[in-house]
Order: C-alpha cells, then structure tokens, then sequence
C-alpha cells in the first residue's frame, strides 16, 4: 500500500484518459481547492475512477517533505513538525526531498490499527518499548486518500474518517499510546449506488460528487480499450506520448491555485448561489459553501478573475447533487433535479 | 497436438447445449489460456462442488505451472499471513524478528487457489484486488483461481474479484465419466507463449467484443479486454498470431459466458448504445460505412457463442435448484457475531495453536509481567520474555445487521393495495436513518409461485427501481412463498445478518407447491412448512391484511411461530413502525 517501490512505474497518463469529463473536473477543483472538502465518484465498476485518482497525482507538483519522515512534513514550517522531525532537527538540519503526493487507498475491510496506526509489535516484543506505527491515515498526509466502496464501510471507520477528514489531525488514544499527527488529506470516495447508500452524515462531508459511467458510444468504449492495450505494452512510450498535454495541465492547476485567492465572489453571484441551494432544498449550509469554493476553483482554472453564472451553473451538478433532500415519492434523479432549478434560476 | 482441441470450428456444427462433454473441453482451453496469458487474463472463476471433477482438473492445471505449482488461500486465512508481516511465532523462538512474506507476495506470477470463494471475506478480496491492479511487468501479481461452490446465483464470490477475473468455467454439470487428462502439455505452452506476447488484435475483434459485452449486459470494460487476450490466447495455442472467428468465439463464450455479476442490468435506464453507430469522422472512416454491417454480423455470431454456455447453464440450474434444501443450519448466529477485529471490544481469550486475530497487546504483557524475573534468569533476552501461552487475543462483539424479508400476498383482487403497503414499508424502513443498516427485500407470491421481487438491499435506488411496477392476482401459492422466505432467510444467515420475516397475507393459500389448485392439499403442504420454520426459530411478524380478522390468518400465525396483528387498512408507514418495535424487541 505505500507509495514508493524503488524507480516510479508509469502511471496511465491523466490527458490520456477517454471521456470522463465530469470525474476529471471534480478531481482538478479539489486538487486547486482542498478546503472543499473531497469527491464522491458514483458509479459503475471499471469506470476508471482509481485510474483517474492515479493519474492526477502523478500529474501534480511534487512536494517538498522531510526526507524520510514517516509523516511527510513540509520542512519549512517548524510549528508543523512531528516529534520525530523536531528532535531531529537539533542535531543536524533536515534534508529537504520532492516526492509526488501519495494516493493511498483504503481497502473494504480495511481495521481500524491499519487505518489509524497502532503500536508497534516489533519494537514491543523486542525491545519492550511501546512505539507508534504510522497507519494509512498518516500515509495518506498531504495527499489523497481513496477509499473504494465507501458505501459498504464499516460504521466505526466512517466515524473515524468523519473525524479526521474534518479536524487534518489523527488523535490515536489507545493500547497505551497518546499520539497526534497530522492528517490532511483530500477524501475521495466511489460507489455503486446500487448496493446500499451512504449515511447523511457521510455524504454530507463529500464536498463534491459526480455520476461516474463508462462512455456510451461504442467508438469510445473501444478507444478506452485501445488506449490501455497501448500502455500496457509500453508503458514507457505511451506516458511518454502524453506527457506534454499532462504538463499542460499541471501548469493550468498551479495557475489556477496562484489565482485563486484573488478572484472575486460578487454579492450578486452569492445571492443567486443561495437561491439556488434553497430552491434545491439542500440541507445545511455546507452545500452552499461548497458551491461557493467550486465556482471560484472553475473560475481560477479558466483564468477569469471574477465568478460569472455560468461557473455556478456547471458547479452546481457537482456541488449540489448529493444533498438533496430524499423525497421517495420523487421518481427522478438527482441530476435531473439539479438541471430543473439551475435552469429556472440561471436561465442562459 | 494442439490442432485438433477446438470443440467449435468453422466448419463443424457448434455442440447443442446438451453436449456435455463440451464443458470439459472449454475447461481444458481454459487451464492453456491462463497458462499462455498469465496475468493478462485475471484468473478463472471455476463453478464447481468439491468432488473428482474439480481435482481431476486442478491437477491438470498444474501442468501449466511445472515449477512453480500453485499456492492455496484458506478460507481462514489471516492478515499477516496474506500480506505478510512479523511472524509473530517464529519471532518468539528465535528471539530477532522473522518476518514471512505472505501468500500474494509469494504467489508473484503463479496461480492462487481461493477455495469457498463464495464465503471470501471482504478484506482478502479487497487486498487481492488492489494487488492485482497494481501488477507491473516486473513484478507480476498472482492468477487468481476461484474456487466457487456457491449453491445458487445468490452465493458468489465477491465482485470485487468477480470483476477482475476473465475466465469463468462452470464443472458442475460434469461426473467422474466427462474427465479426461488434458491433451495438450508444459511445451505447446512454451511454444505459444512468444506468439501472445507478440500478437495484436485487429480493431474489427474490439469492436464485435465491447458491442458483444454491452448487449449482454456487462457495463465495465475489463470483460472486452478480457475478451482481446483470451482470444489472443487461444490463436497462439494453436499456433497463429492472428485472431480467426473460432478463437474469438472461444474467447466470447469463457468470459462473457456467465450472468453478469452485480446489481441487475441497468440498462433499462441507460439507452444501450446504437450498435450500427458509425464512428464520428476522425479522418480514416472512409471504408467504415461498408465495414460496418460486416461488424454488426460478428457481433451477433459473438454473443451467439457467448449465449451458447448460458443456455446450457439454464438447462442445469433447474437441477440444481433441487439441490438446494439442506437440513439444519449451520454457521454464525445472527445476534452477536464474533468477528475478531470489528466492532466494540469484549473481553479477551487465550490465544490457540492455530489462533488468527488481533494480539492484545497490554493483556498479554500482563499476564507475562509475573514470570518475566524467572524467565530472565534463565534466558539472557532482552525485552519481555513472552511465551506463546501467554498470548491473548482481543476479542469483538458485532450487532450483526437484520435482515428484514416481506414476504407478500400478490393474489387476488387486494394484490395491488398490498404491494403497495409493502412498498411504502419498505420505503420508510430504508429512509429512516438509524435503519440505513438493515437489509430490506420483499417476496411476492401469486399465481405459480413466488418471487423474489427485491433482493436484499439498504438502496433505495434499488427499491424504485424494481417494485416500480408491480403486477398481481392470481392463485396464491403460500407454501412456495414460505419455503422461499426460508431460503432467502437461510442465505442472510449465511452473511452474518439477523434475519426478520414479515408476512402480509389473508393466509388463504389454494395452490399446491406443484401448481395443482387444490386448496385442502395446499393447507396442508403451508402447515408442514411453516411448522418447519417455528421449529428453526425464526422471528417473524404476521400482518392479517384480511378486511375482518380470519382464523385462517391466526392459524397460519401460530404455526410460524409469529407474532399476529390485524392490520386491513393501513399505511406503509405504521407497518414499517410495527417492523421497528418487533426488531428493538427482541
């Protein structure tokens, strides 16, 4: 499960990916703006949802981190150091390394001491000390955390992901032990609808969500397949291929983050934000405020200094989708919805 | 020689599903396609009870894996064991750490055998499938064999590894006559292998497989890959690089053979694709217009030969449905389930020889705490010195889920009104929060039998979808619907879940279980099988949906051991509220 085995094997290439516009957006505005909170990816299997996770880390800036830590601290803030770092740091200066930002998938099934750490069986039986081994919440630090089939978790783990995803910090009180370090992560979720939901309270933190399909038109379906038949001969020379429109895109995403703090969110666009959330009856104020982050994010990425409505219109579907109120007498869909009110409320 | 093995040729007839020696065929090219593609293929799903016919082809098999003969997972199989880790035993005795590479590491680039693939528990397939996503070329992941011996389409392995392995074969219909010893050995393999690795597929073979896939109802993509290499596979064992129409077909029929896995066909909601659809003009459709109806014919010759072993498939699952009634139950009990790393922590136990889950750390160190000056005296270790017999185990209670099944009078002029509280209940049942956790299915009997109309589910997605349209009247065959509750019931107990029937009848059934409207007969047969369901002790509601309260009703009651009420006019809802105190009660 961890990132790093010796030299890095190509992974299948971001720009190379067939369709899935919707999925590739919702991963571009969570990587520009963390603070939204994470991507719920419904849909059918073999979609190409952890390829797409994949894809975009190994796209993205590398970050700076203390070599060797196994929390992966950012060198130049000192307040943010774990325990390890600051004790180091004393004798001798960190060294400094670049290294891409993790995906870390946390498997069905996965317990609770491979998710949050536990003790160390090693040191303990051998040398009696009772240490703290990082577990997946520490691994997934500063990257992404991808957790396949959110719908059939456990409940004692969702509560735990609730926890941290919320605060970025893992509290480990147990066996003996009283750890905290750092969790920051962004939380990406997939699903099959079909197999049970998720609880409010879960699909609530979601920031945005997107409805996940393998492409219609046969055309597609069998350039997807060629596409992987190509990669999977040469990997070397099909990421190769690619590369460029990739880079591309990493120069678009750190545009977009640079210019993100400077676009503007005119009152008149947050009046029609609010209305459209309480036309959609959507619950609680965290819709609004995810619609909010993701127009600017798009905005940001188009280059645009001010948020028009049509960056809230092609939001909403993202931001919106999964906090509608269930209404079981309602025989549409949540997209459908969606489209209903965004066209009331932002005609074109 | 590898010539002859085809059982379809251009030339010759296809075999009639009836031919039962083609199943072992199509299982002995399978045990060569695995040889020839490896990783490529995923593995095989193998349908088959433990008996003479699976070893018989287990062993063969072997014969494609000369050094290095596969490695078997144990249902019971733990954490460190798969994955590997500190051997915590070997530690022990040798005072350093040992550390054991585990199964999945060990079994890089050779077969996996998963027996009862259909009771995997979730984590090994999820760990097994992560792995097998990851495989690079330098270190490629295992072939996983699934062993499956699920009785019915209800039991089956997990989709998570349903979806990743390419193969299926189904040995179920096969005695000790069919088996044959393989007739192809270790050197046609290594002939084949140079000529997979170096063969392409035609774009015309792509396009038949992924419309072939979509038409018969596979959504995900990997199935018309699986298709590209297996076919690939198949054109080398017999010596070509090119793809012709017999290894296509082949190929069609081993992986898109099967019922797809997972949730019913969505493709009622979603158009399925135009299959004459010509291809938007990126430059090089000149010659596509013609090409066109040339691939819509391939298409259907390949879901033709795809659909050749499913109907063989139905002729057999008649038989093997009468398979499926076993006396007794056995297994986990549905309250408190001990799993060993779930749920909130009881107390711990010794630990035994061949003990799987957690170490509990503190309380094994406080039961070594006492010996340690004793044991220090003798041994020079450092750190505590731990015996095996003190190890503890930490312990797991679970509330297991319920399961709570609707079994519904569909008959007669009320069909409708009922379906439709059933439908409300179950609706309710799922929106309420805190009932997110149960399982709700609902079974409808009328006419001939009964059905299952939704199977278990907390979607309520799945619910609209499939009781949107809910047809009735009809005779009222009871007892198949108490046999079929049952059943369902006995499946849930399986999963770990606490089943909860509720039935909503007049308790007037006329037909016979073999059809025949003869209502004393039929009393009877309901009497005998609900008697049987009080004596397994299954905790049931019965709601009277008669318009005066009927003894009918009150009898059959009583023999199933339910709890009664008289319920005529009433919404879904205060039957959903009646389901929710019978299950906080008990």
């Amino acid at each position: 499960m961890c990132a790093s085995l010796g030299a890095p094997v190509p992974v299948f290439p971001f720009s190379a990916i067939v369709g899935q516009d919707g999925l590739k957006t919702a991963l571009l505005i969570a990587a520009i703006e963390p603070l939204i909170g994470g991507v719920l990816a419904f849909g059918d299997r073999g979609t190409g949802k952890t390829t797409a996770i994949r894809a975009l880390a190994a796209l993205l800036p590398p970050i700076d981190t203390v070599a060797d830590c196994p929390y992966r601290c950012a060198p130049p803030n000192p307040a943010g150091l774990c325990e390890l770092c600051r004790g180091a740091r004393k004798t001798d200066p960190l060294t400094a390394t670049k290294e891409a930002p993790p995906v870390i998938n946390l498997p069905l099934g996965a317990t609770e001491d491979r998710v949050i750490g536990s003790v160390d069986l090693e040191r303990a039986l051998i040398d009696g000390k009772m240490t703290f081994e990082p577990g997946l919440l520490a691994a997934a630090h500063r990257g992404f955390l991808y957790v396949d089939e959110v719908n059939l978790l456990d409940d004692h783990l969702v509560d735990i992901l609730l926890d941290v995803a919320a605060s970025g910090i893992n509290r480990v009180e147990r066996e003996g032990l009283s750890i905290t370090h750092p969790s920051d992560f962004v939380l990406i979720g997939s699903g099959n609808p079909e197999e049970g939901e998720l609880r409010p309270q879960l699909l609530d933190r979601f920031g945005l969500s997107v409805d996940v399909r393998t492409p219609k038109s046969v055309a597609d379906r069998v350039e997807v397949i060629r596409r992987r038949d190509a990669f999977e001969r040469d990997r070397e020379g099909f990421a190769k291929s690619w590369r460029r429109k990739d880079l591309a895109v990493r120069r678009k995403v750190e545009q977009a983050k640079a210019a993100l703090p400077d676009v503007i969110l005119d009152d008149e666009t947050l009046g029609q934000a609010a209305a459209l959330c309480l036309e959609l009856g959507s619950d609680g104020l965290r819709g609004e405020l995810a619609l909010m982050r993701a127009a600017r994010a798009l905005a940001a990425l188009d280059g645009k200094e001010t948020v028009t409505a049509a960056h809230l219109r092609r939001a909403a579907p993202f931001a919106l989708g999964h906090r509608l109120r269930k209404d079981p007498l309602d025989e549409s869909d949540a997209t459908s919805r969606v489209a209903r009110v965004v066209e009331e409320i932002l005609p074109l | 020689m590898a010539q002859d093995l085809a059982p379809l040729t251009r030339d010759a007839p296809a075999k009639t599903p009836t031919d039962v020696s083609a199943p072992w065929a199509l299982a002995e090219l399978a045990a060569a396609i695995v040889a020839i593609a490896g990783a490529s293929i995923g593995g095989v799903r193998v349908i088959a009870r433990n008996g003479p016919v699976r070893s018989a082809w287990l062993e063969e098999l072997n014969r494609a894996f000369p050094e290095t003969p596969p490695i078997a997972v144990p249902l019971s199989v733990d954490r460190d064991r798969l994955v590997g880790g500190l051997s915590v035993d070997a530690t022990l005795r040798a005072g350093k750490p040992v550390y054991e590479t585990g199964l999945i590491a060990a079994a890089e680039g050779r077969a996996l055998v998963l027996r009862m693939a259909e009771r995997t528990e979730d984590w090994v397939a999820a760990t097994l499938a992560a792995r097998l996503d990851e495989g690079t070329t330098a270190k490629p992941p295992p072939i996983v064999i699934l062993l499956d011996e699920g009785a019915d389409t209800d039991e089956a392995p997990p989709n998570i590894l349903l979806e990743r392995v390419g193969l299926t074969i189904d040995l179920s219909t096969l005695s000790h006559r069919d088996i044959a010893p393989f007739r192809w050995t270790g050197k046609d393999i290594a002939a084949a292998k140079p000529l997979f690795e170096d063969s392409d597929i035609a774009p015309e073979w792509l396009t038949a497989f992924t419309q072939a896939a979509l038409a018969l109802g596979y959504t995900s993509l990997r199935k018309p890959i699986f298709c590209a290499a297996a076919a690939r596979a198949v054109a080398a064992f017999h010596g070509r690089k090119d793809v012709c129409e017999t290894d296509a077909a082949l190929a069609c029929q081993l992986v898109l053979g099967g019922v797809p896995n997972g949730a019913p066909e969505t493709s009622n909601t979603d158009p399925a694709p135009d299959v004459s659809e010509t291809p938007q003009s990126d430059g090089d459709d000149g010659s596509r217009s013609d090409g066109d109806s040339a691939v819509d014919d391939l298409t259907e010759r390949m879901i033709a030969a795809a659909l050749a072993a499913r109907l063989q498939d139905a002729f057999e699952t008649t038989g093997r449905a009468a398979q499926r009634r076993r006396g007794g139950i056995s297994g986990k009990s549905g309250q408190i389930m001990r799993a060993d790393d779930k749920g909130a922590p009881a107390r711990p136990r010794p630990r035994r020889a061949r003990g799987h889950g957690r170490l509990d750390l503190i309380q094994t160190l406080r039961k070594a705490a006492p010996w340690q000056p004793l044991r220090k005296a003798e041994t020079r270790q450092t750190g505590p010195a731990i015996r095996p017999s003190d190890l503890q185990i930490k312990q797991f209670k679970r509330r297991s889920q319920s399961s709570v099944i609707f079994i519904v009078d569909a008959s007669g002029s009320a069909a409708m009104h009922r379906l439709g509280e059933a439908k409300g209940a179950v609706e309710h049942l799922l929106s309420d929060c805190y009932a997110r956790r149960d399982m709700v299915s609902v079974i409808a009997f009328r006419g001939e039998a009964a059905d299952l109309l939704l199977p278990p589910t907390r979607s309520l997605v799945r619910v609209q979808r499939s009781l949107g349209n809910l047809p009735g009247g009809g005779a009222t065959p009871l007892a198949d619907a108490i046999l079929a509750g049952h059943r369902l019931a006995r499946a849930e107990m399986t999963r770990g879940r606490a089943p909860f029937l509720v039935f909503l009848s007049d308790g007037r059934g006329n037909l016979t279980r073999d059809g025949k409207n003869n209502r004393d007969r039929a009393k009877e047969e309901t009497a005998h099988l609900a008697k049987q369901l009080r004596a397994e002790g299954w905790p049931s509601l019965f709601l009277d949906t008669s318009r005066r309260p009927n003894p009918a009703a009150r009898h059959l009651s009583d023999l199933l051991g339910a709890r009664y009420k008289f319920l005529p006019h009433v919404s879904g809802q205060h039957v959903s509220t009646l389901v929710r105190d019978e299950i906080g009660r008990r």
